[in-house]
């Protein structure tokens, strides 16, 4: 039996979109839109995550334990920010 | 009984069942790799926050033309590693071998341009603690630190997959006609995404801080 394979198409297209984000990422780098710059530029690279998640590894075509274990490391990550920031923005390191 | 031994590992009653925990294993390794990364973003996001400026700073001094070169390379190659698996589940092992084989070149090309960048940071004295240039303020070179060994890191793993790659390349030309699992292959596309989704963090967070002003 052979395991359900991707189209080409959605590969291509899924690249094609990745690229652009790219280039978005890096003019959006380039604009003087000063506190906005950053939190844009990481919204682009999260989706640009997702797309890789989502059409190259094909994280949602596997079951729900699957899909579990692959927001895991993310969601670990994100008590571990989530800790070290309420440590350094409320006490006074300067 | 043969053809079971040849494709199924015996603690497994099924195809399916081997695959759903080869691909579980993967994922979380790949889980402990995002941990092990994001203790460094952790660290860049803390320095980032102290030393805001010099931190823009030492970042305007990264060649983005290379960095933005790379990122389009490993884009790139995440597409023909995914050609690549695609070829090896509808069993179209050249096609596969093809693919395979471009991603390796393409690998190969993101080291070599990294290779060329290095070369110009030691150039333009840009490694902390060897005669560090003095133009960029002092805690640029704490950007430094962190510029150095996440993109070394981040090479390391390129090497790694190249590595893996290439096994899977020697496995499929020396079958002899056996079937090779279309998840071997999966999983180092599954390695070979995560190291392209790191990139796709490194490039902002080194190279595009502080572009603009």
């Amino acid at each position: 039996m052979k395991p359900e394979a991707p189209s080409i198409k959605s590969l291509v297209f899924t690249w094609l979109i990745l690229v652009a984000l790219h280039f978005s990422i890096l003019g959006a780098a380039l604009l003087p839109i000063g506190f906005f710059k950053m939190p844009l530029i990481l919204t682009m690279a999260v989706v640009q995550t997702a797309l890789v998640m989502i059409f190259f590894m094909e994280a949602w075509h596997g079951g729900k334990l699957l899909r579990f274990f692959a927001v895991a490391g993310f969601f670990w990550l994100m008590i571990q920010f989530i800790l070290v920031a309420a440590d350094y923005t409320t006490r006074m390191w300067h | 009984m043969a053809e079971r031994t040849t494709t199924i590992a015996k603690q497994f009653e099924d195809l399916p069942q081997q695959r759903e925990a080869v691909t579980l294993g993967m994922w979380t390794f790949l889980a402990t790799e995002v941990l092990f990364f994001g203790g460094l973003f952790l660290v860049y996001s803390v320095y980032r926050h102290f030393y805001f400026n010099a931190f823009a700073a030492a970042s305007k001094h990264t060649d983005v033309v290379y960095g933005t070169v790379n990122s389009v390379i490993l884009i790139t190659s995440s597409l023909t590693m995914a050609l690549g698996v695609r070829a090896a589940k509808l069993i179209q092992y050249r096609n596969t071998i093809r693919f395979l084989l471009l991603t390796v070149c393409l690998g190969l090309a993101f080291l070599a341009v990294k290779g060329f960048e290095y070369h110009k940071d030691i150039t333009d004295r840009l490694v902390p603690g060897l005669d560090f240039n003095p133009d960029l303020p002092l805690h640029g070179q704490i950007f430094f630190w962190l510029y150095w060994t996440m993109t070394g890191l981040h090479a390391l793993h390129v090497i790694i997959g190249l590595g893996v790659i290439s096994t899977m390349i020697g496995l499929l030309s020396r079958r002899n006609g056996r079937p090779v699992h279309a998840h071997s292959i999966e999983n180092a596309g599954l390695y070979w995404h995560f190291v392209d989704i790191v990139w796709i963090y490194l490039y902002p967070l080194l190279y595009l801080v502080g572009r603009h002003s």
